[in-house]
């Protein structure tokens, strides 16, 4: 099976998973029912929207496989955190489960995390080097080492300290980790010379 | 793993990625930087690209050569330069015992 197959079976199979936990959750608890059809709905309407920016270009097609995958493994979390919890209201699993689930979770978070900053500086820029908008390499990169170093210490969190102090020590350092991968970003931006993709005339074959 | 390995064991290879952590360059700007042959530049790029370690972008009759190096690639490259810079010394110390001892011999 190509990558390319492969990455959209990933990410439909994540998708219905996580339709099939929030109609499970709806099913329980119909109230508030927006919440159950924001959870169901938020995955599809991110991959649409990925699909439609990269405008169907076969030159991209890396890119478009990488957000399938990312679309994959945040349902795959969504999953993980949604699964345990319906289980245990339904009584499915008995509530002496639930610090060690909770303990289980957030371990899986964080090794995402490594895995998906580990692989971060391998996507290739979908840009020449002279139409870059911002320096892709760098950022890239620089976020990908902030993601394992990120995730390995929520995975410390969640491993060694009591339930208490290892969820808001894993919150903060998600927290750090976007505002500094999303900084990084933006201040690349700023500095950059480049036009933005969008500007007509800019060149993005 | 093993192709990976392969292409970090040689200075050559691991000078190139160096240069590539700056910004992407040309192959012939990545040549201009070593004393060697083209063909032996080539076998260096074919090594790198057959490890997943750099992508080709070619336009015309230029390559542009990115780096493409997983966070765990980039942090054994820091052990094989750390390493290899201890081997390389070893080396060096283990040719100059032999030569002095060669000279003492004649």
């Amino acid at each position: 099976m190509t990558s390319n197959r492969l990455s959209a079976v990933l990410a439909a199979a994540s998708v219905l998973v996580v339709a099939a936990l929030a109609a499970w959750g709806f099913a329980i608890d119909h109230e508030p029912a927006g919440r159950w059809i924001a959870i169901a709905s938020f995955l599809p309407v991110l991959w649409m929207f990925a699909e439609l920016a990269q405008g169907g270009s076969s030159d991209r097609r890396h890119i478009i496989i990488w957000h399938r995958c990312v679309i994959a493994v945040a349902g795959l979390l969504l999953a993980l955190r949604l699964g345990p919890q319906l289980a245990l209201s339904t009584q499915l699993l008995e509530s002496g489960w639930e610090p060690t689930l909770r303990r289980l979770a957030g371990i899986a978070f964080g090794v995402g995390l490594v895995v998906w900053g580990n692989y971060l500086p391998k996507v290739v820029s979908p840009w020449r080097r002279e139409d870059e908008p911002f320096d892709w390499q760098r950022v890239h990169r620089f976020v990908g080492w902030l993601a394992v170093l990120g995730g390995l210490f929520v995975t410390g969190a969640w491993l060694f300290l009591p339930l208490a102090q290892a969820k808001p020590a894993a919150m903060t350092t998600i927290i750090a980790v976007t505002v500094l991968a999303v900084g990084r970003k933006l201040i690349s931006l700023a500095s950059s010379t480049h036009p933005s993709p969008l500007e007509p005339g800019s060149r993005q074959d | 793993m093993n192709q990976v390995f392969k292409a970090l064991s040689d200075p050559t290879r691991r000078r190139v990625l160096q240069l590539l952590r700056e910004r992407p360059k040309t192959a012939g700007e990545l040549s201009d930087h070593f004393d060697l042959s083209k063909p032996t530049m080539s076998g260096h790029f074919a090594v790198l690209r057959e490890a997943n370690l750099i992508a080709p972008d070619k336009r015309g009759t230029t390559i542009t050569y990115r780096l493409k190096l997983s966070v765990l690639e980039e942090a054994l490259l820091g052990f094989a330069e750390t390493f290899g810079f201890e081997l390389q010394l070893q080396q060096k110390r283990t040719f100059s015992r032999g030569s002095a001892g060669n000279e003492v011999l004649s």
